[in-house]
């Protein structure tokens, strides 16, 4: 057992880029429905904004090798597609997600974002819009202003990262910087947050969570506090996703699946709900302990390199392949045991929560 | 109604309760009876029929109607509700109070008529003003100056009691999103409200739970709280429903004093009580529905007095309190020959209390009344 492969996985996956951009979901989830009672299950929908807002403008356009336009719509400069990912297309869904279902029941709101996020994917993979959104294969090129200047080899100039190097023993110089920027990002954003759940704004949004006609008979618009949270957190969403898009220098279809927003919504139970760093902790928990029950189980199995015979489960029990799978059980194993000792979460209230029942 | 203010000065004087108001109570006693007597001066040459029309009008509801399916929740001609004064909406289970709150409120919609609510600028700070209640959603009536209170209390759970006081103060800088990234902007505004807050908090012996979160409070705290907060909104029209249910009879006593108290303080009360000793003790008007109709108005002492509210009321409540339908009662019934026979003040709703009283604690407070009643004899 190589332990020191085992640890250096947890904490890549601890403190990489999959943690950044779940924690930002998380946080987003965390206004809706941690703070105000909205029930998004469409929450990848809002990343994808984010990471299509960025691509779909700020990919370089080429000519496909078979012919055809590719990027149609990209060309645009770097910061105008940052803007128009964070700010332009998650307002935009936001409102129209929100204003059929906002005056209605918290139901329909979650019905309507989870179809939402499927109609949007299976869109973008849709051969017809093959030369804006590139269908399954998605984007790509549309990241290198973020890197260039900052991370490059000696040999193309003079720079704080080296991508051939590795930082800290876990990350390349692209991903140390992306990680950098990353963690600053979440801390401004959980920051703001901190800051706006003690404001009268955040005072307004968890009288409505608890109690929507208690706040309107008290003068809250309780429907234009509603569309608020939804785009805030929305736009935190989506900021998440465009780091993704950064991170990987790709922005395609499957990396916004129906999992991805249900492994928010496990962050935000796991570090607990309406707590400022629950989201945060919870998703650096959830990607760690993915991380090491794969290191550690692939680790674990019998199999033969180079002459040398290694781990200790035999086949008969799972290969390696296996492994990748196994590990989801044990995570879902330690949600359930989360559920029965734990269910406020790592920073939840017990006391608090209880309060349900009364 | 001398009587009746003569009763505000037998309860008080017994059992010496607080009066809060950091005075004499010798002193209080006065201003409270002088007060009450302006009260009912206002209204004193009003008919006592239903649709009177009142000197100055608060609200004005013009035929007013809401069903639901074939039931007509709702259907009220006319009804004014005179400014300043205490008006108490009665009525047996059923009858549309509650649907009438939420229709002047726009919690729901008429089917037709019309609400007009007038201002005198008290807590707008300007000139008086006619509002057409139709162009205002729920939140917007707040803002002016009327405010409700929920027959089933909604004290917001997972909110300190002090955070759901302050929710209810309007006009908050920090409610903006982008000033409330801004601390220093609306931080001066949020510590007057936390100021007055805290103020309402000792007026309603909730100070103590001030860091406690609104759903550790007992039943008949959290009905405190909402009216503390309803207060914060500063309103001029304040409606409560049921605010005395399941609240202690001393402490219903010190909340009878806070709604008299904001009667002194300008504002006008219109609330829902099933409790006719309360009735009797605190408003200056009655208004009496049934099926949806205003069926009586006029001062306590004459509408306890009124064969028809007697019929609607005390016995046909009695009758839907153990789910005989809702027939009249029979004349004969120990209950209706107990209010026949009694006289004008308090004994003859003790059939109605007899009929909600479950604990013991509503023992001590008839016997309490027994006391005042002999105290007077
Ligand atoms: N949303 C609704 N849907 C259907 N019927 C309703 C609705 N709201 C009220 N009602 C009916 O309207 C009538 C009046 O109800 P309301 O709650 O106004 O009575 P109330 O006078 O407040 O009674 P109580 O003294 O028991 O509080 C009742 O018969 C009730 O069943
Ligand atoms: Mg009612």
């Amino acid at each position: 057992m190589d332990w020191g492969t085992v640890f250096s996985d947890t904490l890549r996956a601890m403190f990489g880029e999959t943690a950044i951009v779940f924690a930002l979901a998380a946080i987003g989830l965390n206004i809706h429905f941690g703070f105000t009672g909205l029930l998004n299950f469409g929450q990848a929908v809002f990343m994808a904004a984010g990471a299509y807002g960025l691509a779909l403008f700020a990919a370089i356009p080429f000519t496909a090798p078979g012919g055809g336009d590719q990027a149609a719509w990209g060309g645009q400069p770097f910061w105008v597609s940052v803007l128009i990912g964070v700010i332009g297309f998650p307002v935009l869904l936001a409102i129209v997600l929100g204003v059929p279902t906002l005056r209605l029941r918290a139901d329909y709101l979650a019905i309507v974002t989870i179809a939402t996020a499927e109609i949007f994917r299976l869109l973008a993979r849709s051969p017809s819009f093959d030369a804006v959104t590139g269908s399954s294969d998605g984007l790509t090129q549309f990241a290198r202003p973020f890197y260039s200047g900052i991370s490059c080899t000696p040999s193309q100039g003079d720079c704080w990262f080296n991508p051939e190097e590795r930082y800290l023993g876990l990350f390349t110089g692209n991903q140390m910087w992306l990680v950098i920027v990353g963690w600053i990002v979440v801390a401004l954003v959980a920051f703001a947050v901190w800051v706006l759940m003690r404001s009268p704004w955040g005072r307004v949004l968890q009288a409505i969570r608890e109690d929507e006609d208690a706040a309107r008979s008290l003068g809250k618009n309780a429907y234009s506090y509603k569309m608020q949270a939804l785009i805030v957190g929305g736009v935190i969403g989506a900021i998440g996703g465009m780091l993704r898009a950064i991170g990987t220098q790709l922005a395609n279809p499957d990396q916004f699946i129906t999992d991805v927003t249900f492994f928010a919504w496990v962050a935000v139970i796991l570090g607990g709900v309406a707590r400022v760093f629950g989201p945060i902790l919870g998703s650096m928990i959830f990607w760690a302990v993915l991380a090491f029950s794969d290191s550690f189980l692939r680790q674990s199995v019998k199999r033969t390199v180079s002459g040398e015979e290694l781990g200790f489960i035999p086949e008969s029990i799972m290969t390696t392949n296996q492994a990748g799978l196994v590990r989801f059980i044990l995570v879902g194993a330690m949600l359930a045991a989360l559920a029965a000792f734990r269910p406020q979460g790592i920073l939840g209230d017990k006391d608090e929560m209880a309060l349900d029942d009364r | 109604m001398t009587d009746s203010t003569d009763r505000i000065e037998d309860v008080s004087g017994r059992g010496g309760l607080p009066t809060d108001m950091g005075d004499t109570s010798a002193e209080v006693k006065a201003r409270a009876k002088a007060a009450a007597a302006e009260r009912a001066e206002s209204v004193a040459d009003v008919a006592q029929e239903p649709g009177s029309k009142k000197p100055d009008p608060i609200l004005v509801v013009d035929q007013v109607s809401r069903s639901f399916g074939g039931l007509k929740a709702v259907d009220v001609d006319h009804l004014e509700v005179q400014r300043g004064i205490i008006t108490a909406l009665i009525g047996p289970n059923g009858a549309g109070k509650t649907t009438f709150f939420n229709l002047m409120t726009n919690f729901d919609t008429p089917d037709t008529g019309t609400r007009q609510f007038t201002s005198d600028g008290r807590s707008q700070a300007g000139a008086r003003k006619e509002y057409d209640l139709a162009k205002f959603p729920a939140h917007k009536v707040a803002n002016i100056g009327m405010v409700r209170t929920f027959q089933l209390t909604k004290s917001l759970s997972k909110m300190t009691v002090i955070e759901n006081m302050k929710l209810g103060a309007t006009k908050q800088v920090g409610e903006n999103f982008f000033l409330a990234l801004l601390p220093f902007i609306w931080g001066k505004q949020e510590r007057e409200n936390e100021k007055r807050a805290e103020g309402l908090l000792a007026r309603f012996k909730l100070d103590h739970m001030r860091d406690e979160f609104a759903g550790t409070l007992s039943g008949g705290q959290r009905k405190l709280l909402e009216m503390a907060r309803a207060l914060m909104v500063r309103p001029e029209l304040v409606m409560l429903d049921e605010p005395m249910a399941g609240v202690n009879p001393a402490l219903k006593q010190s909340l009878l004093d806070h709604v008299k108290g904001l009667a002194e303080e300008g504002m006008t009360v219109l609330f829902v009580e099933h409790d006719m000793d309360m009735v009797q003790e605190i408003s200056d008007w009655v208004v009496v529905m049934a099926e949806g109709q205003i069926i009586a108005e006029g001062p306590p002492a004459a509408i306890s007095n009124n064969q028809a509210v007697v019929d609607a009321y005390l016995g046909s409540h009695h009758d839907s309190a153990l789910d005989f339908g809702d027939g009249a009662a029979p004349v004969d019934d120990v209950e209706g020959s107990n209010v026949e026979g009694s006289n004008v003040e308090g004994s003859n709703v003790k059939g109605d209390d007899d009929a909600m009283a479950t604990d013991a604690v509503h023992d001590v407070d008839t016997a309490a009344d027994a006391d005042a009643d002999e105290g007077k004899a």
